[in-house]
C-alpha cells in the first residue's frame, strides 16, 4: 500500500498504474536479443503456416538426375539422395518440428505447472499424489513408453477395428504419424516442470510476503495465482524453452530409429538424421538442419531468458 | 525428517510394482516375437517349442505372478535373445558401466555447466553472457546422436588422438568421448537453470544485505546466492542423472560401449521381455532414489522448507 | 569464476591431448613381432549365441564358422562341397542312407580325440526340443528328426548312428540332393558334451570350455565387444591364415566400421550408401574397394489376389515401369547388383531374357488395358509396407513411390513398421491380404531347389504372395526330381519364364557386398553363397 504525498497546486506526476505484463512487455521490447529471436520465431511460423507458397518445389518431388546437390541457383540448399529440394524439405519440415514444440509447450505450461503449484501449495495428500505419479512415470524409461507407444499405435492401426481405432488412425495421419511421439510427449514433459515449480512453492510458501497476503485475507486461488505464479516463472519459462530442444531432439532420435514421421513427410529430425548418415559424403545435408534447428532453438532460449528477465518482479522499470 | 524418509521409502515399493505392471502390460500388447525372424520366418513347430521352452504360451497374468515370484527370489530370469547370460548377468555386466559413466558426465556437466551459468548470471546482459548462452545451447541443439558422431569424426579421424569405439573403464582414453557426448547436453542445461535461478536470487534482500556487509562479488554469489538458487539445479540434475543414464544410449550404441542404455534399446526392439523388465525395475528403483535424494537436499539447500 | 571454467577446459583439452593416437586395436595375448593380426567388423546386434546348435546364423555365424568344422564344407572360391572332418563319404543307391567316415587322428582343440558319436550328440542335441534351438529344423530330413524335434519322437529315433569312433551313418526320410549342403551348416557342427554338462548355457563364454574343432580357437569373447580367436594347434589341415583373428562388433557397422577402417583400427569396412560416393573419390580408398557379388534377390512382394494387384497386367506395369537400375544406381549409390530377373543369376534355370525389363511406355499400355489410363480410378490407399529400421529401405520405398507416380501417375501409401511388428505382420500375412512390401532371398546353397521349389511353389509361397500357377508348380515339381543336369535346367527355365510374366515379384537389385579391404589383405573373399570370412584363407601382409 502506498500512500501518496499530495502537494496542493504542485502537478502530480502522472504514472500509469503498475502492471507486471505491461511492464514487462516494456522491458521485453528493450531487450535486443529477445526482440530478434521474436521476429525470427515469427517469422518461422508464418513460413511454417505458408510453406506451400514458401517452398520452390513440393517436398516430395524427386529428381534422381540431381542427387546429392551442394547448394545452386535451383537448390539453395542442395538436395538430398532423392534429388529432393533441401529449402522445401527444410520450410515443411518446420511445420513438424514447431507443431512438436508447440504441444510441448502447451503441456508444459498447462498439466506441469497448475500440478506442480497445486503439489506444492497444498501438500499434504495431494502432494503425495502428484508427486509419486510424477515419479512413476519419471522412472518409466521415457524411450520405452514412446518406442511400446508408437509401436502399439502403429501396430495397432494397421487394422483399425470399431470407431475408436479408426478415429486414432485418422488423428495419426492428420500428424503425418507422429501420434505417438505426441501421446509419449504428453505423458513426459510436465513431469520435470511439475517437479520444479513444487519446489519453488516449497520455498516460497515459507516466505514472509505469503504470509501477508494470507493476513491480508487473500484467497488461496489469488495467492496462487498472483504470488506464487509469477514467482515460479522463471524455472517454468527456462523448462519450458528447454523442452522444446528435448522434444525436437526426441523426434530426430525416433526418426533415426525409423519410428519418427512417416515417409516423405519432412521433419527437421529426419533430415537431420538422414544427414548424419551423410555428413561426411554430403556435409550440407546436415548442416543445412542442424544449424536451423540451432538457431530456432538458439532464439527460443533468448526468448526465454528476455521473458524471464522482463517478468522478474523485482526488476522494476521506475 | 525420519518419518517423512521412511515414509518416502516405503513409497517406492508401490511405484515400483505400477512401473512394472505398465511395462509388462504394454510390452505384451506389442506384436511381435522375441525370436528372430528377419531372414526366415521360423517354422510353427519351432516357434511353438520355444514358446514352451520359456513359459510364452503360459496365459498372461501366470507369467506376470511367476515373474514377480521369481523377482522377489531374486531371480531375473533369462535373456530370450542371449543363451548364455541370464537377465542378472546382463544388468550385472552393464549397469556399472551406465553408472559409471553417467556420473562421470553429470560430474563433468556441473563441473562445466554451473560455473558456466554462474559467470553468465554474474556478467549478466553482457556479452559474457550471450556467448555463453551461445556454447551452452549449441551444447543442446544437437541431438545426442549427431553429438557424437561429431565427435567422433573429428577427435579419432581428423585429429587421430582418440580410438572410435570401445570400453575399457572409466579411466581409460576411451571414457572421453562418450563423457562429452552425454554431459554437454546436462552442462547446457544445468547452465541455464543455474543463471536464471542465480538471477532470481540476485535481486532478493538478503542478497542486498550481504552486499552492503561489504562481500565480494564471488563471496556473496558462492556463500549465498548459490546455495539458494541450487533447488531447481538439483532438481534437474537428479533428473537428468537418471534420463543420462537411460539416454546415453545412443552414445553407448555409436561408440560400442556395453551399457544398459542399449540393452534396454534394443530388449525393446527385441521382445526380449525379462530383460526389459528387470531393467525397467532397475531403472524404477535408481530414479526413486534419485529422486528422494534431491527431495531431501531441499531442506538442506533451503532450510524453511519443512517437511512434515 | 571464470578461472575455474578455464582451467578445467584446459585440463580435458590437455588430457585428450596427452593420450596416444589410435594405434590399432589391443594386441592378441602373448604376440611376439611376428604374429599376424586380421581384424574384423561385426554387427553386434543379434548375436545371440555362439552355440552352433543353437544359433540361427544372423551375426555370430562368421566366428563359429572359423572356429568349427563340419563333416564337410563349401570352398569359398568354387562352392563345391569338399571333405573337412570326414575324408570320405557315401551314399547308398536308393539316396537314403549316407556313410561318412571320419579322418584319423581328429582332435578338439584341447587336444582330445574327436569321435563321431561327437557327431551323433551334436546333431541330436540340435534337433532336441529341450535345446531351444533357433535353428532346429535344419536336420528334419534325417529320418525321425521332425518327429523328434516336435516332441512326437525319440532321440533313439533319430536316425544318425556312430557306428564306430570313425563311422557315422545318416538315414534320411526321403532323398534329398542337397543334404550334403545341410550337413556343413553350422548346426551340423560336432559339441563336446562334457564341456555342455559340465557349464550348461555359459559353455561358450570361456576359453577352456569353449572347446572346438575348426581352424582357430577361442581366446576371449566380451559379449557385444569384441571376440578373438587363435590358430588351433590341434587341427588336422594347415592353416596358413592369421595367427589371431579379431572381431571388434558394432551396432551399426556400416557407419562404425569405415570410421573404424579410417582410423585403422580395423581391417575390412562395411561400405553403404552415402560412404560409397566418398570412398570412390578417394585417392586412397578408391583403391582399396571391393564389391561382391551375392547370391541373392531384393524384391516388391505383391499380393497376387487382392485387387487391384491381383490383375496381371497391373503386376506387369508396375514392374515395367520400376526403374531398378536407377534405384540401385543413384538412389543406393550402386550397392548392390542391377536387377536382372526375379531369380539371381547363378541359379540354373534363371534366364536373363525371361525378365520383363524396364519400358515405360509398355508399362502405360498395360495400365491402361487393365483400366486405370494415366492412374485414373486407382484406388485410394494402395499400401506399400516395409521395416523402418533400415534407411535403404525407406529410401526405395520413397524412390519406388516417386518413380510410379511420375510414370503411371498412380499414388501409393508408404507404411513404415517398427522391425518386429513388421516381422510380425509378415508372417500373418499367410492368410491376411496386404498389398506389397519389401523382403529379399538370399541362396543357402546353390541349387533351383532353394528358390523355385522352396520360394515360389504355391504349397510352399514363402513370402505368401498368394500366387499358385500350376503350370508353374508342375514344370518345378518335375524339376525336383530330375537327375539329368540339362533337362534339368530346361525345365527350371520353363518355369522361370511363368515366373517373370507373372511379375509376384519385382526385383530392386540382386545382392552384394561391398567392402574396403587393406591394401596389406589377401585372400579376403566373400564366396557369393552366404559368403562368410573364412580366416584360413586370408594373409596378412604386413
Amino acid at each position: 500500500m502506498t500512500t501518496r504525498a499530495v502537494t496542493l497546486n504542485a502537478p502530480v506526476p502522472m504514472r500509469r498504474p503498475a502492471n507486471l505484463w505491461r511492464d514487462a512487455w516494456h522491458r521485453l521490447i528493450q531487450n535486443r536479443a529477445a526482440v530478434i529471436s521474436l521476429v525470427y520465431i515469427v517469422l518461422l511460423l508464418l513460413i511454417a503456416i505458408f510453406a506451400s507458397a514458401v517452398a520452390p518445389y513440393p517436398f516430395e518431388r524427386q529428381d534422381l538426375d540431381s542427387t546429392d546437390l551442394g547448394p545452386s541457383a535451383q537448390h539453395l540448399f542442395g538436395t538430398d539422395g532423392l534429388g529432393r529440394d533441401e529449402l522445401s524439405r527444410l520450410v515443411y519440415g518446420s511445420r513438424i518440428s514447431l507443431a512438436v514444440a508447440l504441444v510441448d509447450v502447451l503441456i508444459v505450461l498447462f498439466i506441469g505447472v497448475p500440478l506442480g503449484l497445486i503439489a506444492g501449495f497444498f501438500g499434504r495428500w495431494l502432494d503425495v499424489l502428484v508427486m509419486r505419479t510424477v515419479d512413476v512415470l519419471l522412472a518409466f524409461p521415457n524411450l520405452l513408453l514412446v518406442i511400446v507407444v508408437i509401436t502399439y499405435l502403429r501396430a495397432v492401426l494397421d487394422q483399425p477395428q470399431g470407431p475408436l481405432l479408426a478415429i486414432i488412425g485418422g488423428l495419426d495421419g492428420i500428424t503425418g504419424g507422429l501420434l505417438g511421439v505426441f501421446i509419449a510427449l504428453g505423458l513426459v514433459s510436465w513431469l520435470t516442470v511439475a517437479r520444479l515449480v513444487r519446489g519453488q512453492v516449497l520455498s516460497l510458501k515459507e516466505k514472509e510476503f505469503i504470509e501477508a497476503a494470507r493476513m491480508t485475507g487473500a484467497t488461496n486461488a489469488r495467492i496462487v495465482s498472483r504470488h506464487l505464479l509469477p514467482n515460479t516463472l522463471a524455472p517454468v519459462i527456462v523448462a519450458a524453452t528447454f523442452g522444446i530442444p528435448a522434444a525436437i531432439a526426441t523426434e530426430a532420435g525416433l526418426s533415426f530409429l525409423g519410428l519418427g514421421v512417416r515417409p516423405p513427410l519432412p521433419s527437421w529430425g529426419i533430415l537431420i538424421a538422414e544427414g548424419v548418415r551423410n555428413m561426411r559424403a554430403f556435409p550440407h545435408e546436415l548442416v543445412v538442419p542442424a544449424v536451423a534447428l540451432a538457431v530456432t532453438l538458439i532464439c527460443f532460449n533468448f526468448l526465454g531468458d528476455g521473458l524471464r528477465d522482463a517478468l522478474d518482479p523485482k526488476l522494476k522499470v521506475d | 525428517m525420519t518419518i517423512y524418509l521412511l515414509r518416502r521409502l516405503l513409497w517406492v515399493l508401490p511405484s515400483l510394482f505400477v512401473v512394472f505392471t505398465l511395462t509388462f502390460v504394454l510390452v505384451h500388447a506389442t506384436p511381435g516375437s522375441p525370436w528372430d525372424e528377419s531372414d526366415k520366418p521360423l517354422p510353427a513347430s519351432v516357434k511353438e517349442n520355444l514358446a514352451r521352452q520359456y513359459h510364452l504360451d503360459d496365459p498372461l497374468p501366470k507369467q506376470y505372478v511367476d515373474y514377480l515370484w521369481n523377482v522377489l527370489h531374486g531371480d531375473f530370469g533369462p535373456s530370450y535373445r542371449s543363451v548364455e547370460r541370464s537377465v542378472s548377468d546382463i544388468i550385472g555386466a552393464t549397469l556399472p558401466v551406465s553408472a559409471m559413466l553417467g556420473i562421470a558426465s553429470m560430474l563433468f556437466a556441473i563441473v562445466v555447466g554451473v560455473p558456466l551459468g554462474a559467470l553468465a548470471a554474474v556478467k549478466h546482459n553482457t556479452w559474457i553472457d550471450y556467448v555463453s548462452s551461445l556454447i551452452t545451447v549449441t551444447g543442446l541443439a544437437t541431438p545426442p546422436f549427431v553429438r557424437v558422431s561429431l565427435l567422433i569424426v573429428f577427435f579419432s579421424i581428423t585429429l587421430g588422438w582418440l580410438p572410435t569405439g570401445g570400453w575399457e573403464g572409466i579411466f581409460d582414453v576411451r571414457a572421453i568421448i562418450p563423457i562429452l557426448a552425454i554431459g554437454l547436453g546436462p552442462a547446457a542445461i544445468l547452465a541455464r537453470y543455474t543463471r536464471s535461478s542465480l538471477l532470481e536470487v540476485h535481486g532478493q534482500d538478503f542478497i542486498r544485505t550481504a552486499r552492503a556487509k561489504g562481500l565480494t562479488e564471488t563471496a556473496v554469489v558462492v556463500r549465498h546466492a548459490m546455495k539458494n538458487a541450487l533447488i531447481p539445479v538439483v532438481t534437474v540434475a537428479g533428473v537428468t542423472l537418471a534420463n543420462v543414464i537411460t539416454g546415453a544410449f545412443f552414445v553407448e550404441r555409436i561408440y560400442s560401449v556395453p551399457g544398459i542404455g542399449r540393452q534396454f534399446v534394443d530388449s525393446v526392439s527385441g521382445r526380449d521381455y525379462p530383460l526389459l523388465l528387470g531393467i525397467v525395475l532397475v531403472f524404477a528403483l535408481l530414479i526413486s532414489l534419485v529422486n528422494l535424494l534431491v527431495d531431501l537436499s531441499y531442506g538442506f539447500l533451503d532450510p524453511r522448507i519443512r517437511y512434515r | 569464476m571464470r578461472k575455474i571454467v578455464a582451467l578445467s577446459l584446459f585440463v580435458v583439452l590437455a588430457v585428450a591431448a596427452c593420450t596416444p593416437s589410435s594405434s590399432g586395436s589391443p594386441s592378441p595375448s602373448g604376440g611376439t613381432a611376428a604374429k599376424t593380426t586380421l581384424r574384423l567388423p561385426e554387427a553386434a546386434k543379434i548375436v545371440n549365441t555362439m552355440d552352433p546348435g543353437i544359433s540361427s546364423g544372423g551375426a555370430g555365424l562368421e566366428q563359429i564358422q572359423n572356429m568349427f568344422e563340419a563333416l564337410a564344407y563349401v570352398d569359398q572360391v568354387t562352392g563345391e562341397i569338399k571333405p573337412g572332418q570326414a575324408e570320405k563319404w557315401t551314399i547308398s543307391p536308393d539316396g537314403l542312407t549316407y556313410t561318412f567316415n571320419l579322418r584319423s587322428g581328429l582332435k578338439w582343440s584341447d587336444g582330445q580325440p574327436l569321435k563321431a558319436s561327437d557327431f551323433e550328440y551334436a546333431w541330436k542335441r540340435a534337433t532336441d526340443p529341450a535345446t531351444k534351438s533357433r535353428y532346429a529344423q535344419t536336420l528334419w530330413p534325417v529320418k525321425g528328426a521332425e518327429a523328434f524335434g516336435t516332441g512326437k519322437g525319440t532321440a533313439d529315433g533319430m536316425a544318425v548312428k556312430a557306428s564306430d569312433d570313425k563311422t557315422l551313418v545318416v538315414t534320411l526320410e526321403r532323398p534329398a540332393p542337397f543334404f550334403m549342403h545341410l550337413a556343413a551348416t553350422w548346426t551340423a557342427y560336432p559339441v563336446r558334451k562334457d564341456t555342455i554338462d559340465k557349464n550348461g548355457d555359459k559353455w561358450t563364454l570361456t576359453k577352456d570350455s569353449y572347446i572346438s574343432n575348426g581352424h582357430y580357437r577361442l581366446v576371449e569373447w566380451k559379449p557385444e565387444q569384441s571376440m578373438t580367436v587363435e590358430k588351433n594347434p590341434n587341427y588336422w589341415g594347415d592353416n596358413k591364415g592369421p595367427d589371431t583373428i579379431v572381431w571388434t562388433l558394432y551396432d551399426d557397422v556400416a557407419t562404425k566400421s569405415v570410421l573404424a577402417y579410417e582410423a585403422n583400427e580395423i581391417d575390412r569396412a562395411v561400405l553403404v550408401g552415402a560412404d560409397i560416393t566418398r570412398a570412390k573419390a578417394d585417392a586412397t580408398l578408391s583403391k582399396e574397394i571391393k564389391k561382391f557379388e551375392r547370391q541373392g534377390s531384393q524384391w516388391i512382394i505383391l499380393d497376387t489376389k487382392n485387387p487391384p494387384l491381383d490383375n496381371v497386367k497391373v503386376r506387369q506395369a508396375l514392374s515395367l515401369a520400376t526403374d531398378a537400375k536407377r534405384i540401385n544406381e543413384v538412389v543406393l549409390k550402386d550397392a548392390y547388383f542391377n536387377s536382372i530377373s526375379v531369380v539371381a543369376p547363378g541359379i540354373p534355370g534363371q534366364k536373363k531374357e525371361n525378365a520383363l525389363g524396364y519400358d515405360v511406355a509398355k508399362a502405360k499400355q498395360l495400365l491402361a488395358d487393365a483400366g486405370y489410363a494415366d492412374g485414373k480410378g486407382w484406388p485410394a490407399n494402395v499400401k506399400f509396407t516395409f521395416a523402418s529400421g533400415a534407411a535403404e529401405t525407406k529410401a526405395i520405398a520413397e524412390a519406388v513411390q516417386g518413380i510410379w507416380k511420375s510414370n503411371l501417375g498412380i499414388d501409393i501409401v508408404l507404411e513404415p513398421m517398427e522391425d518386429k511388428a513388421f516381422d510380425n505382420w509378415r508372417t500373418t500375412r499367410k492368410d491376411q491380404p496386404f498389398n506389397m512390401y519389401v523382403s529379399g532371398w538370399g541362396s543357402d546353397y546353390e541349387d533351383p531347389n532353394n528358390w523355385y521349389n522352396l520360394l515360389f511353389h504355391s504349397k510352399a509361397d514363402f513370402f505368401y504372395a498368394h500366387w499358385k500357377n500350376t503350370e508353374f508348380d508342375g514344370l518345378v515339381d518335375q524339376g525336383l526330381k530330375e537327375n539329368d543336369q540339362a533337362k534339368r535346367k530346361a525345365t527350371y527355365e520353363s518355369a522361370d519364364k511363368i515366373l517373370n510374366t507373372e511379375a509376384p515379384y519385382i526385383t530392386i537389385y540382386h545382392w552384394a557386398r561391398f567392402d574396403l579391404i587393406k591394401p596389406y589383405i589377401e585372400g579376403l573373399n566373400h564366396y557369393r553363397v552366404l559368403g562368410r570370412i573364412q580366416g584360413y584363407l586370408v594373409r596378412v601382409k604386413k
